[in-house]
């Protein structure tokens, strides 16, 4: 991809101009791209983007979310996925389609303050995502530390093909799983791993925007020198896998069976 | 009893399960101590056309203090001394669980405890505020907002009324023909003593100071103590279910001795500064 200059804009700044596809987080306003973000622009010959550098989550269908049971109704669970909406969760998901509200009883199933890792089944803006835990890998979480950190910041935990996260895992023995709306749950039988888990995701957090990450990342975990390879010298390397698209990273979640099955359903 | 407005706040399981290990092992989530307060800031006179104000940051926690002085009549049954109103109000930007509308029990509460605090401590000498005794005093209202909410509001609140009182400048009123006059010119408030609330909060058998709102959502019970600057106990208010055995509340009391000890030099340090 062909890169150009990057800056940093606030909302109602002109990302570019000139016949670019407004991509994410813009829109066209007669020949410019205008942004509806805070964050960091990406043009090319694709169209124009903005990275934002902070926000909450925004769902989308197909995401894995980590979500807080809140309560429920007599047909579907209520859950906090850590945005300005409000998930649901239908009751048939877990008892199956001869689900009976006066027969089961969905408090022993999930109850409220349980963790649950979840996909988004349906969401069209205009009313509340739907969520699922028919898949493999998806459902209650029993145990694990709890974590939170911008949702902006989940692609750069997640690096290039899981690499980031992956290197956290293995420096550290735990299993680390992701949801994209910024909830982290980290498990490991090893205290002193987790420990360290949860200060190198601190510290991705921070300093996301920065250079060399994940090499420090690696020193902090103390990953031998012959494996910390510079993926990420170059501060536009860190914006790119920040733009992982919604496919990227449902492969990615998938194609790290760890990442996902820490609740022992796997 | 009236139903609350506020949505409950629910922590989840996996992180109440990391708290009460974290604690059991004397240490909270946000790596306090269990007997360690918030840091707390200060800055008096943030507005300018209140007699006085303060602004408290106790951790995240804000409150935004100020002092309106009017004359007026005394209340019934206290015709020789000055009206002291303390209100509270948790404004619905402060949290995603207020909700707009009329306060509801807890925030009354808080606005009733903050006021025991300072009225029984006879912070201000309100018989030195009376113009015409039983007829015109001095009407002293402390109007407390709280612009973001993470627990322990009564504390904070408490130190914002307090750091408000204590920085304030009484406009100096006189009686002439009958009339009440303002006469333009300030006086300093009769300041007696400051008053230092610190709550504890009971998290199973454990026993925390300046809960945050986690905390707050977890805890079984909850004591707030009030001691002036002597260190004798001036106001308690006991909260929640959960109860407190004799000796807890011994060192309870002893804790809000010596840590509001701390906690008053700190504040008196930070409205001087601020003055």
């Amino acid at each position: 991809m062909q890169e150009t200059k990057r800056k940093y804009v606030i909302p109602g700044d002109i990302v570019a101009e000139g016949n670019l596809k407004p991509l994410v987080n813009v829109f066209r306003n007669g020949n410019s791209i205008i942004s509806t973000r805070i964050g960091i622009t990406e043009s090319s010959q694709d169209g124009a983007k903005v990275i934002p550098l902070s926000g909450v989550y925004f769902p989308r269908a197909n995401d894995i979310v980590i979500g807080k049971i809140l309560d429920h109704s007599s047909l579907s669970w209520s859950i906090d996925i850590n945005s300005c909406f409000l998930a649901h969760l239908p009751a048939q998901d877990v008892f199956g389609r001869d689900f009976s509200p006066a027969q089961d009883d969905m408090g022993r199933q999930l109850s409220s303050g349980d963790i649950i890792v979840a996909r988004i089944a349906i969401f069209d803006r205009t009313r509340d995502p739907i969520l699922t835990i028919q898949d493999n890998d998806l459902g209650k979480i029993p145990t694990g530390e709890l974590i939170k950190i911008s949702p902006t910041r989940v692609p750069r935990l997640i690096g290039k093909r899981g690499s980031m996260i992956q290197t956290i895992e293995h420096a550290t023995t735990t299993r680390i799983t992701i949801g994209q709306n910024g909830i982290i749950v980290v498990s490991g039988k090893d205290k002193e791993g987790v420990t360290l888990a949860i200060n190198a995701i601190h510290i991705v957090e921070v300093e996301a925007h920065t250079s060399n990450l994940t090499q420090r990342i690696k020193q902090l975990l103390n990953v031998p020198e012959s494996e910390i390879e510079s993926d990420d010298t170059q501060p536009s390397h860190e914006v790119n896998d920040t733009v992982t698209n919604a496919d990227e990273f449902n492969s990615t979640k998938t194609d790290k069976e760890g990442m996902i099955n820490s609740n022992g359903s796997k | 009893m009236s139903i609350s407005k506020k949505s409950p706040i629910i922590v989840e399981n996996l992180r109440k399960k990391q708290m009460r290990e974290s604690i059991s092992a004397g240490k909270r989530l946000d790596d306090r101590g269990l007997d360690e307060t918030r840091p707390i800031e200060i800055e008096v006179n943030v507005i300018k056309k209140a007699s006085g104000s303060a602004w408290v940051k106790l951790g995240k926690t804000e409150v935004v203090a100020g002092v309106k002085v009017e004359t007026g009549e005394p209340f019934e049954g206290l015709e020789n001394s000055g009206a002291l109103i303390i209100t509270a109000e948790v404004l619905p930007i402060a949290s995603p669980h207020i909700e707009p509308g009329p306060p509801d029990e807890e925030t009354i509460e808080l606005a009733r405890v903050v006021d025991r605090g300072v009225r029984e401590s006879e912070m201000l000498d309100l018989s030195k505020l009376v113009l015409v005794p039983g007829k015109i005093v001095y009407t002293i209202f402390v109007d407390c907002s709280i612009i973001n909410v993470d627990g322990n509001l009564f504390d904070a609140t408490s130190y914002a009324v307090v750091a408000a009182l204590s920085s304030c400048k009484l406009p100096v009123f006189e009686i002439k023909d009958d009339q009440v006059v303002d006469t333009g010119k300030t006086q300093e408030p009769p300041i007696t003593t400051t008053p230092v609330s610190v709550t504890t909060v009971k998290i199973g058998e454990y026993l925390l100071l300046d809960p945050n709102i986690e905390e707050e959502a977890c805890m079984d019970a909850r004591l707030t103590i009030t001691t002036n600057s002597k260190g004798s106990i001036v106001a308690m208010q006991k909260g929640l279910k959960g109860y407190f055995t004799v000796d807890e509340v011994k060192g309870i009391a002893g804790k809000a001795r010596t840590k509001g000890e701390d906690i008053r030099a700190k504040l008196q340090e930070l409205i001087k500064i601020g003055k």
